[in-house]
């Protein structure tokens, strides 16, 4: 097996944790799947690069997020559209979901979509991804300090627009 | 006794703090209300974090579109059209459907389109072909839960494979160079992926796979329903009879 063919392996693995990745920052299913297609061929562009002491999924997560800071679209105002709610909707959930969970659901991912980027960055790798704040920090090229802040206000945020604290 | 951070009273709320710190810290929220205030705030906060992973954990179940998939794994394995070509191509017979199909740009694009309103138009149970099907040096194999059934599996049973759906095996036979080969089909709710393997070399080699919309109650016979292409890979590769039932238990002995 060639480097290729086990990189691409690898990444196939990935592909779920990126795309919800790259959901978080985007705010939108389309556009997670373009930026982890377009991240995902910068991957194979750079492979040459990846250090044997850097993690795959680090790299990537690097990528990706690097990928939507250069991307046009990451400076677009989205009007708020509940994507993954439909995307649960057509695989069909088996019931179990009752309908105030279900909003409850929406309502967390509609307080994140209303962070700001660097906030929404955060969030994802902290709480989605469950990385240290070291590592969100190497991850983010941000100090630890700001990553503990941003998480912070993040927090706050989330909390606040749940509460209906922020005029829709 | 040091001020109480936020990030500490998480740890404390989260039990990953030291013993010492952890019992001065229950100390002091016996008497200060406004530590205790802020304790609660934390954790709704981090009430909120579990709830956000479980508001994002949709796009962890669902399954990956087959753009992006192709974006990432190698062109070959981009099956399901390579036969096509193969099958108006009987008289050179080569053994490798892709490697002829893939400089047939004609039909790789027809295929393409064919394969992904298939794996994509029924809403992701498609009897994913994504993860029945790994890129090798030697071309395309068998996943290892798919190399299991097709090791295990008696002709015209049924096994549940999680995430892909139901496979079943339909007919066992040998090719020109006397390997086994099993036609096989995971089927999903609206849609299959069938294939044909070679055992070879410790390894279920994937000859053709195709992919076909099924209908809601359909009954399929041992081997006539399958996607064109694969049908015409088995008509091409096998020699003599399919095996009965004796001597398919026999051969897939070879095969572990």
């Amino acid at each position: 097996m060639n480097d290729r063919d086990g990189y691409a392996q690898e990444i196939v693995k990935l592909l779920p944790r990126l795309r919800r990745f790259a959901r978080a920052l985007t705010g939108n299913m389309a556009d997670a799947d373009d930026l982890v297609q377009s991240a995902c061929e910068k991957a194979f562009q750079r492979m040459d690069q990846l250090r044997e002491d850097v993690l795959l999924d680090r790299w990537m997560f690097a990528i990706v997020r690097n990928a939507w800071r250069d991307d046009r679209r990451s400076a677009r105002v989205k009007s708020p559209h509940d994507d993954v709610s439909e995307m649960i909707d057509l695989v069909g959930e088996d019931g179990r979901e009752t309908t105030d969970r279900r909003s409850e659901m929406a309502g967390l991912r509609r307080a994140v979509d209303m962070l700001p980027l660097e906030q929404r960055e955060v969030v994802s790798a902290v709480i989605l991804e469950g990385l240290a704040y070291r590592e969100a920090a190497e991850l983010l090229n941000v100090p630890i300090g700001t990553v503990m802040s941003r998480l912070s206000r993040a927090r706050g945020a989330i909390a606040q627009t749940l509460a209906g604290g922020l005029v829709q | 006794m040091k001020h109480v951070t936020d990030e500490e009273l998480k740890a404390f709320a989260t039990g990953d703090l030291p013993e010492e710190r952890c019992e001065e810290i229950a100390l002091l929220l016996e008497a200060d209300t406004s530590l205790n205030a802020r304790l609660e705030t934390l954790m709704d906060h981090l009430e909120n974090d579990d709830g956000l992973r479980a508001a994002f954990a949709g796009v962890l179940e669902q399954p990956v579109p087959r753009s992006l998939l192709d974006s990432v794994v190698p062109p070959p394995m981009i099956t399901n059209v390579v036969s096509f070509a193969q099958a108006k191509q009987s008289a050179s017979r080569p053994r490798r459907y892709w490697a002829t199909g893939l400089s047939m740009a004609a039909s790789l694009a027809l295929g393409l389109v064919v394969g992904s309103q298939f794996m994509t138009g029924s809403g992701g149970d498609s009897g994913s072909g994504e993860t029945l099907v790994l890129a090798s040096a030697d071309g395309p194999i068998a996943s290892k839960d798919l190399a299991r059934v097709l090791s295990q599996l008696p002709g015209g049973e049924v096994k549940m494979l999680e995430g892909a759906g139901r496979a079943r095996m339909s007919i066992s036979f040998r090719d020109g160079d006397g390997r086994l080969c099993r036609q096989f089909s995971v089927e999903g709710d609206t849609a299959a992926t069938d294939g044909a393997a070679c055992w070879k070399a410790q390894q279920w080699r994937i000859e053709a796979v195709g992919t076909r919309a099924i209908e809601a109650g359909d009954i399929r016979t041992a081997s006539g329903d399958a996607a064109e292409p694969v049908l015409a890979a088995v008509d091409d590769l096998i020699a003599g009879e399919p095996l009965d039932a004796a001597a398919e238990a026999k051969a897939l002995k070879e095969a572990h």
